[in-house]
């Protein structure tokens, strides 16, 4: 657009222009104006009530129509050109005073001077709201493809992403797939009615068969027949609870060989939404191998646990059976002593007491040897009833139950030695009793032992000889070993351990008398109180008798 | 006249010893002899051949053998010691028995004292002499009265 004003147009304008000038300056929508700064007088070309809404010809000048927004903007460049004597052209907005239309309008103005002051000012108005809206809608579309532009580019870095997302996706499936074909399991993926859809190379090895056999056979062909009822209920549970199912099973090979599997089972929901089940087998052959061998040990166990019961319940009824037997001869004994006590000593007392009595009563008439030969009789008699008496008590003490207590040791020894005072004054013998500790003992049966000790050791002194005897004690380990010493003849080494023998005699009746069970019941008393009895001697310089007993507080 | 003792025993050679000791004792009461242990009942119940109590009356003392053909001579002493009167006659067993469970069952029936026979002649002779002076001359006996 030209912004240098056409003269020939501006006076053509305000010089009434032509008719074909006219409806050109119309078709272009432009006005001609002339604006004396004088009288305020403006003119516009007949065409402006068209193009402008504004009355033609001169009227009185007005800011009036123009956008506030661009108002001081125009008045301002008007103002500045005027003072500068220049040309100007602005573009602003405006609204037609006949019918409110907004158009967008390019005012030039050309100010002409008289004698160097500016005298009026003539230009034109275009309106360029046509072209202005065009620029608009193209700058729009610019912006518009800009948009689009970058919207591109965005695109284009989305759909790298999204590539790369792919390939690693694809790597990651790939992984997968190895994952799921090597898996040290069984995966299957199985339709709802039970076909394999889906299987990985080791639910194929596990089942001997090439993988794409697999496709679409019911599993149910795989399973051992004795077993299908559980792989059955394992799919009936999965179907009515929904929760994952478990079994262990039988599967058979296509070759016929049975598997043992633990069977996992999941429903699922495929992609497209068919449901479906997955499968997980594996091999458990060797645990249940494992499991079975460990039950038949244990049944094997239990076996021998049940034969030793059974030996125990017969050891149990042999040791009665013989218990039972123990406590019948033990009371067949127990009626032996009692008859022997009773009947064994009436012909004694029969052969003693009349023999005597034929001595009492008929003395004249026996002839002196007869007289020794009663006599011979009625001795004979009083030392079987001895021996039947130390019989029986040394079978007393084999079998009445003792009762042990704490008991005054020395009382006791004292006390046997009261029983045998008539003995002791007889032979003049020295008995010295030092301080003893309290026992755990029988009172009967200590008094036997120490009866039996002192009676021994009063015996055997030699010829003529005056016994002496000393009692002591001293600890022994946990026991107390009571000494009883004499001076008598001694027993030879060799004989120590006969003497406490029942019925062993070392010297002849007419020396030393006695029945040889003496010390046979020292030892056995002494064992039955928990002790034992034992002789330390030399011939000639006297024995040395010791009793181990249990101390009183060792009760 | 003293009272009577009664030798309740079986054995005739013991019967013979013990009188014999009697008579060298010199004791002077009358010693009548049960063979078993059913005469010594017949005896004491007067009962049978011993209904007279003149002629046998109740003992002051019972010599009493365990050993008897038929009722034991612990069976006799419980059958005493469940009588009215009897029950207070003091009994001495004599036997050859020493044997512990004799012993204890003969007190807990009630035995006034338990002696075993020696066989030595003079033992038993001492014995009787020495039974002789506590049971028969020291002893205050009890009233044996039949009701």
């Amino acid at each position: 657009m030209a912004l240098i004003p056409n003269p020939v147009l501006a006076e053509t304008a305000v010089q009434a222009p032509s008719e074909r000038v006219n409806r050109a300056l119309s078709a272009a929508r432009i006005v001609v104006w002339e604006w004396d700064l004088k009288t305020g007088q403006v003119l516009y070309s007949a065409n402006a009530p068209d193009v402008l809404g504004l009355a033609a010809g001169p009227s009185e000048f007005s800011w009036s129509g123009i956008h506030p927004d661009d108002l001081a903007n125009l008045r301002r460049v008007v103002d500045g050109a005027i003072a500068g004597r220049r040309d100007y052209v602005a573009k602003v907005r405006f609204i037609r005073p006949d019918n409110d239309a907004l158009r967008w309008l390019e005012i030039s103005g050309n100010v002409i001077c008289e004698s160097n002051a500016p005298k009026k000012i003539s230009g034109i108005t275009q309106d360029i709201t046509d072209r202005e809206e065009a620029e608009q809608a193209i700058s729009a579309r610019k912006a518009a493809e800009y948009e689009l532009r970058v919207h591109h580019a965005e695109l284009e870095s989305q759909n790298e992403e999204l590539r790369l997302a792919r390939q690693r996706l694809e790597a990651s499936q790939a992984r997968y797939f190895d994952l799921y074909d090597l898996a040290p399991v069984g995966y299957l993926t199985l339709s709802e009615g039970g076909l394999i859809r889906e299987a990985n190379l080791k639910a194929a090895s596990l089942l001997g068969v090439p993988r794409s056999s697999l496709a679409d056979r019911p599993l149910s062909r795989f399973i051992f027949r004795d077993d299908s009822n559980a792989y059955y209920f394992l799919i009936k549970n999965l179907s009515k609870i929904g929760s994952p199912q478990a079994c262990e099973l039988r599967m058979a090979k296509t070759d016929g060989a049975p598997l043992w599997i633990q069977m996992d089972a999941t429903a699922s929901v495929d992609q497209d939404g068919t449901p479906g089940w997955r499968v997980v087998i594996s091999e458990i052959t060797e645990r249940k191998h494992a499991e079975e061998s460990l039950r038949q040990s244990e049944e094997n166990l239990r076996r021998l646990l049940d034969q030793v019961r059974e030996m125990n319940v017969g050891l149990e009824r042999r040791v009665e059976e013989r218990t039972r037997a123990l406590r019948e001869a033990n009371r067949e004994l127990e009626a032996f002593g009692y008859s022997v006590s009773h009947d064994l000593r009436a012909p004694l007392r029969t052969l003693q007491g009349f023999s005597q009595a034929l001595l009492e009563d008929y003395p004249a008439e026996l002839p002196p040897k007869a007289c020794k030969y009663l006599e011979r009789i009625g001795v004979a008699a009083v030392r079987m009833d001895e021996l039947i008496q130390d019989l029986l008590a040394y079978s007393r003490l084999s079998r009445s139950e003792l009762r042990l207590e704490p008991l005054d040791l020395f009382g006791v020894v004292r006390e046997a030695c009261q029983q045998l005072q008539a003995a002791i004054e007889e032979s003049r013998a020295n008995v010295e009793i030092a301080p003893l500790p309290a026992v755990c003992g029988h009172h009967g049966t200590l008094i036997q032992i120490f009866t039996n000790l002192f009676s021994n050791s009063l015996k055997f002194v030699s010829p003529g000889g005056r016994p002496a005897i000393r009692v002591s004690a001293e600890p022994r380990g946990a026991l107390v070993r009571v000494w009883v010493a004499d001076n008598g003849i001694g027993i030879a080494p060799e004989h120590q351990e006969r003497v406490f023998e029942v019925f062993q005699r070392l010297h002849g009746l007419e020396t030393y008398p006695g029945t040889g069970i003496g010390l046979a019941i020292v030892r056995r008393g002494a064992e039955r109180l928990g002790g034992a009895a034992g002789v330390e001697s030399e011939p000639g310089r006297g024995s040395r008798f010791w009793v181990d007993l249990k101390p009183a507080e060792d009760k | 006249m003293a009272p009577v003792v009664l030798l309740v025993e079986d054995n005739v050679d013991d019967v013979i010893l013990i009188e014999r000791a009697f008579e060298k004792a010199r004791i002077v009461n009358p010693l009548h002899v049960a063979g078993d242990g059913d005469e010594a009942l017949d005896y004491l119940g007067g009962r049978g051949k011993y209904h007279d109590r003149s002629a046998y009356p109740l003992p002051a003392l019972v010599l009493l053998d365990l050993k008897l053909p038929r009722r034991s001579g612990l069976d006799v002493l419980t059958w005493m010691r469940a009588e009215p009167c009897i029950k207070r006659i003091p009994v001495v067993v004599l036997t050859s028995s020493r044997e512990n469970v004799d012993v204890d069952r003969a007190y807990e029936l009630g035995v006034n004292s338990y002696l075993c026979k020696p066989v030595a002649f003079n033992a038993l002779l001492e014995m009787v002499t020495t039974l002789n002076v506590y049971w028969l001359l020291l002893n205050e006996p009890p009233s044996i009265m039949e009701t």
